[in-house]
């Protein structure tokens, strides 16, 4: 089903839970501050790391979709998921029951999806005892558990997909629920990600020297490395005349995505951002806009040495003699890098930044990179009406998407 | 459909090959991929697996497959095995659709999907033992980087220059047809012109150790060919993977490439169902030939079906082929798979690999008729997953 120009997308209900809190309000107050939400983590051991840190959600709040069962065997990823579901489609007013069920889609991307009941799993698997209490968990933990048990508590029937591509898992989620609903293979997308903090992505970024001791600084000329976070974030995005149809309130629009892939290293961005830069491109021409449109970036920016100077490299390819002009910023110095998570929670904060007309800050961002040459933007957050912005994601394997949004 | 999309190149490491044409082969003479795997198999002797596999009796086993011959990056040595069967086939499946990716503009318009459940599996319990053994501080940077399921596409668009959209999905044993139907997605949206759909998974010893708990592998005194009621609900355990080159027929023409088949419909969808199990059998057929009846009205010469030897999958493909049958008014031809290569969760892409190899030669191996024009597979997943894909002989 090829596109079809006269439907667009937009989104009528957001959700997420972070390390700022449990709902997009507690979000909304925290990207208008200069405070990280960083602690130390207690899900694990993190015994003789340097690194005990991370964006760790404190508490999440049972959903009411779930069934049962699913409420039983759900991963942690799967409850962060749920409450971000749930709170979006409150939001949006839709009762999936009212509909017809094959029209909604679902596309829920994660990095690692029930890994820490893997780990749990594996680990009393390895010793004497029978492992046979966990079998359950070990069903919730492959990365397109999520996708399913959001699908069959909500009673999506439509098409379904769990993308996986590292830290740009969510974003491509929402291309792909984009690409549903102007296809017309759905009215409704149910898009998002879900990450949970695990021992693998913890120890990994550790053994990589990639994490900072200290709480991440994006940008900065002292940058040292990124912090890891968890949460999820969800996107009701809907065909335009179904929502004004219902009457819903439209938050924003979904314009453009466009996906690229570095090819050039397992970990490592090209070096000159080409990827970036094409994803980034490839996100403005399918929305029909030039660089001149975009108003605010929502940076990657996960505070590594070379992740956000390729980055910053790739917005002024863009951008060229204007790159200086729209201010950047990158929300993981406040949340932590949520990974598989990242690019819908980041999607949904340029969506509070659109329709609040407030420029979030890159907390920890002290003396920006002069190598980076952007409009960065330190705390507190600054009061500007916006229009459009664009929100990057980049992950291994060199799997970049760039979205960009409207606002309503 | 004005301008179909069409397969244009094909790969296989699989069970019963390596390569279309060592497949075919294999296939038409009506061999079998599945041995008895013991651990002391040679490959494991060669060090390829660093974990020991629990015994699992008869598999799908890929013996044969050297992946120097098919994988020139530096990045080889450090690839883990599924990303080097996932590679490979990816690599044999864009030299024989004659991609030119030397070319900038063909590099950043193909695309690149795999589908996989688990990923890689083995580099994943060897990191997490060390961990467990000595503490998170024993991470290792090498292996690492392995452990996402996006690897292999990383990996693989590295050896071909694929500067495209690049996409992993997962969704358990369904996980093949959807990276075809995330293909199919791209190519509709104008993201891409050309996509390599590729599906593979691995052995590893957590998944096989939870099937033999579970009571779900096949005895080993099972016979070769044994089928529902001598294997009691249990599966032959495989691995391998395969890829298909998906392009527009037009696109295809205008480089003067000769296609093997034509992708008429993959209609994904879902029925209710719990999230942890298989859909219920009677509504999970009818809901696919509805879903298939929306492609133009050739009947369904076969049926490339995802038995596995378990009771809710073999039950679905028993539903589906009467569902279809009273539809049509003609009952289609039927094959599974497990037998010749044992099931995976991503096993979807090669069924379809194999369905167009059968397309091409107008003649599936095991199934008696003059010729096979039109052939579904019904893939089809835990949590009510249905993703049935069509696939028709060129005109």
């Amino acid at each position: 089903m090829a596109r079809d120009a006269t439907r667009r997308a937009v989104v009528t209900g957001i959700g997420a839970i972070t390390a700022a809190g449990p709902g997009t309000a507690d979000l909304e107050a925290a990207l208008h501050g200069s405070t990280h939400c960083f602690r130390d983590v207690d899900l694990f051991s993190t015994e003789g790391l340097r690194v005990r840190i991370a964006g760790q959600v404190e508490r999440i709040p049972t959903s009411s979709l779930f069934g049962s069962a699913a409420a039983r065997r759900a991963s942690r990823s799967d409850r962060l998921a749920m409450f971000a579901v749930e709170q979006a489609l409150r939001g949006s007013g839709i009762d999936p029951g009212e509909l017809d069920r094959r029209r909604i889609g679902t596309s829920i991307g994660t990095s690692t999806g029930g890994m820490l009941e893997t780990e749990a799993y594996y680990e009393t698997r390895r010793s004497p005892a029978p492992a046979g209490r966990w079998r359950p968990r070990l069903l919730a933990a492959t990365v397109g558990a999520t996708t399913d048990v959001v699908a069959a508590s909500i009673g999506a029937f439509g098409p379904r997909v769990a993308p996986s591509t590292a830290c740009s898992s969510s974003a491509i989620s929402i291309a792909m629920g984009l690409g549903w609903i102007r296809s017309g293979r759905a009215d409704v997308v149910v898009a998002g990600g879900t990450d949970a903090l695990c021992r693998m992505t913890y120890s990994g970024f550790h053994a990589l020297q990639a994490m900072a001791p200290e709480p991440c600084r994006p940008f900065d000329r002292d940058r040292a490395g990124l912090t890891l976070g968890e949460g999820a974030a969800a996107l009701v995005l809907e065909d335009e005349e179904h929502a004004r149809a219902r009457g819903a309130s439209v938050l924003a629009f979904v314009r453009g995505a466009g996906l690229s892939c570095d090819a050039t290293h397992p970990t490592a961005p090209h070096e000159d951002g080409r990827g970036a830069r094409q994803a980034l491109e490839g996100a403005l021409a399918d929305a029909g806009l030039g660089p001149d449109a975009i108003d605010y970036v929502n940076a990657h920016g996960t505070g590594t040495p070379q992740n956000d100077a390729c980055e910053a490299r790739a917005l002024h390819a863009v951008f060229g003699d204007r790159a200086a002009e729209p201010p950047v910023s990158s929300t993981k110095g406040l949340l932590g890098h949520t990974l598989g998570a990242a690019g819908a929670i980041e999607a949904v904060a340029t969506i509070l930044a659109l329709r609040g007309g407030f420029v979030p800050p890159t907390v920890g961002l002290e003396n920006p990179d002069p190598e980076c040459a952007l409009d960065l933007v330190r705390g507190p957050a600054r009061a500007l009406r916006l229009e459009r912005a664009a929100s990057n994601s980049y992950g291994f394997g060199g799997n970049n998407c760039s979205l960009v949004l409207e606002r309503a | 459909m004005t301008d179909p999309i069409v397969v244009t190149g094909l790969g296989f490491v699989s069970p019963l090959g390596t390569g279309a044409e060592e497949v075919w082969n294999h296939w038409s003479r009506g061999s079998s991929g599945v041995r008895h795997l013991g651990n002391g198999d040679p490959r494991l002797a060669r060090g390829v697996d660093p974990i020991s596999l629990p015994p699992v009796g008869k598999a799908g086993f890929v013996r044969g497959f050297d992946p120097k011959q098919h994988v020139r990056s530096p990045h080889l040595r450090r690839m883990d095995w599924c990303s080097r069967m996932i590679v490979a086939s990816a690599t044999q499946a864009v030299a024989d659709a004659r991609l030119d990716l030397n070319d900038e503009e063909t590099q950043i318009r193909t695309g690149l999907v795999v589908g996989s459940c688990f990923g890689n599996q083995r580099e994943t319990q060897r990191y997490m033992d060390r961990v467990f053994d000595r503490g998170p501080a024993a991470g290792q940077p090498i292996l690492f980087p392995n452990l996402v399921l996006n690897a292999s596409g990383g990996y693989a668009a590295i050896e071909l220059s694929l500067r495209g959209p690049n996409v992993s999905v997962s969704e358990h044993e369904a996980s093949g047809e959807v990276a075809i139907a995330t293909a199919l997605d791209l190519l509709d949206g104008g993201l891409c012109d050309r996509v390599v759909a590729a599906g593979g998974d691995e052995f590893g010893a957590v998944y096989l150790g939870a099937l033999r708990e579970r009571r779900l592998l096949a005895p080993e005194t099972a016979p070769d060919r044994a089928r529902d009621d001598a294997r009691r609900g249990r599966l032959i355990p495989g691995e391998g993977a395969a890829a298909l080159v998906l392009e527009r027929a037009s696109d295809a023409r205008a480089r003067g490439h000769a296609a093997y088949a034509v992708v008429s419909r993959v209609g994904l969808g879902s029925i209710e169902c719990s999230p942890y199990l298989a859909p219920e059998p009677e509504r999970a057929a009818r809901e696919m030939v509805e879903r298939i009846a929306q492609a133009p009205s050739r009947p369904i010469s076969a049926v490339f079906g995802g038995a596995n030897g378990t009771v809710p999958r073999d039950a679905l493909d028993r539903a589906f082929l009467a569902s279809l049958g009273a539809h049509q008014g003609a009952p289609p031809g039927y094959l599974r798979f497990d037998d010749l290569v044992g099931d995976w969760p991503s096993r979807g892409v090669l069924i379809a690999a194999l369905a167009v190899l059968a397309l091409r030669n107008r003649h599936a191996p095991g199934i008696e008729r003059s010729t096979i024009e039109r052939v579904v597979v019904p893939g089809s997943g835990r949590s009510g997953i249905l993703v049935p894909v069509v696939l028709d002989m060129l005109a």
